[in-house]
């Protein structure tokens, strides 16, 4: 039986929430000048996608599709990565999980796209390994989008 | 026939596009001044190697050839997908340049920001190119001072990017193509023209995701594609033929990101509904 829209995004913010405590333990560089992205989308404005982080997160989504590549510090404007250190893995999923609420919540279909390619491995990224729950979240967030949102009313 | 001041760019192989040009041109009495055949061997890694072997023109050709195989389309699926269009395209068979146009410059690059293809574009006595292809262009052709059309299978500013054809289905529920000067950005030209067209459906059309996905590439967007270019040098080039005067506007300033290439699964679900049964 499929999921409805508030139960996906009820799972979804759940598992935010647990990332969220424990990925907080782990945190704390910080340096002026430096947009830190496993510090940035661990706080509450990323989880509640507030409005000054959607040009951020569209950033991202243009380095997951294009540069196909996540690092942890960028320039504040997110133009450019600082240093070459890799986002970490659970922040990686994270982001996955950020790019499923959003697509859900703005009904924008590039997220979801973007997360697919994600889990697709778009990032060559053989630590990041994503459990089955996680990949079912996916495609729970496409069935929602194509049943409530749009792909069989719209085509 | 009218002789449209306006040079094809068309980089060879595998480009159903230009075929869709030509022909809905002619259909109305228009043909372009001159056609840039283009053999290019591009950038990537394959094909510089198979250029570090072969030299430029050997390779540049058997690409040519491999591209035109791999446009290729089913008869049985084009004929199914033209059903509503007059032309019939054909992937995969180059359009003879020769009967489409009075000039015809054949020319062999190694990519599109290879210098001779800018000595040609100067050379050539025209300004205004009709670009035939997809990808970036290199920025060093609009510094040249050139006036670069494109047609691009999206309604701008909605939507940029990739996979044009599948995203309009997808968030605007219909095709839609634009016509625009292009500029160093991407899809962010000033804007000439726009329309939208009904969504196409094919109930129980039974092919696989790839292969249909491919065929309304190469022999459905092109259609779209050229109506609407021809439409607009019907009705909008002015007396005196200059094509650089078309009027275009700046594009409205939308806040949105571009569309990158669809995932399977998504184009799997747009894909299946046009081919719901009725």
């Amino acid at each position: 039986m499929r999921k409805t829209k508030d139960e996906v995004l009820f799972q979804i913010n759940d598992w935010l929430k647990a990332s969220l405590v424990e990925e907080r333990k782990k945190s704390g560089c910080t340096k002026e000048d430096v947009f830190d992205l496993e510090d940035e989308i661990h706080s509450n404005a990323w989880f509640r996608l507030d409005d000054a982080i959607g040009p951020k997160l569209d950033r991202l989504r243009k380095k997951v599709e294009v540069a196909r590549r996540l690092f942890r510090f960028y320039a504040v404007d997110l133009s450019s990565a600082i240093e070459p250190i890799m986002l970490s893995a659970s922040s990686v999923r994270y982001l996955y999980v950020l790019f499923l609420k959003a697509a859900l919540v703005q009904s924008d279909f590039r997220y979801l796209n973007s997360a697919l390619k994600i889990v697709d491995n778009i990032l060559h990224r053989d630590d990041c390994v994503f459990s089955e729950e996680l990949r079912a979240l996916a495609f729970s967030t496409l069935d929602v989008m194509d049943e409530e949102l749009g792909i069989s009313d719209h085509v | 026939m009218t002789t449209v001041p306006l040079a094809l760019l068309v980089f060879r192989g595998g480009c159903p596009v230009t075929q869709a040009y030509l022909e809905y041109l002619s259909l109305h009495g228009m043909q372009p001044e001159l056609i840039m055949a283009i053999d290019y061997v591009g950038e990537t890694r394959r094909s510089q190697d198979l250029r570090r072997v072969l030299g430029l023109r050997a390779s540049a050709r058997l690409l040519r050839t491999w591209r035109n195989r791999s446009a290729r389309v089913p008869a049985e699926l084009a004929n199914i997908l033209q059903k509503e269009f007059s032309i019939k395209l054909t992937p995969g068979c180059e359009p003879d340049y020769e009967s489409a146009a009075p000039n015809v410059l054949y020319l062999t690059v190694n990519s599109y920001s290879d210098p001779r293809l800018l000595t040609a574009m100067r050379d050539c006595g025209l300004n205004t190119f009709l670009y035939c292809s997809g990808g970036r262009v290199p920025a060093s052709l609009f510094q040249a001072g050139f006036s670069i059309l494109h047609v691009h299978p999206g309604v701008v500013p909605h939507i940029r990017g990739s996979d044009g054809l599948l995203w309009s289905l997808l968030v605007r529920g219909r095709p839609g193509v634009s016509c625009f000067y292009m500029d160093a950005g991407i899809d962010t030209g000033r804007l000439i023209d726009t329309i939208e067209y009904q969504a196409p459906n094919w109930p129980g059309l039974d092919v696989e995701p790839a292969i249909l996905y491919h065929a309304l590439l190469q022999c459905y967007d092109p259609h779209l594609r050229a109506s609407l270019l021809a439409t607009v040098l019907k009705e909008r080039l002015p007396i005196n033929n200059n094509i650089n005067e078309l009027d275009a506007k700046g594009q409205m300033d939308v806040e949105s990101g571009h569309y990158y290439a669809m995932h399977p699964e998504l184009r799997l679900r747009v894909l299946s509904k046009l081919c719901a049964p009725g």
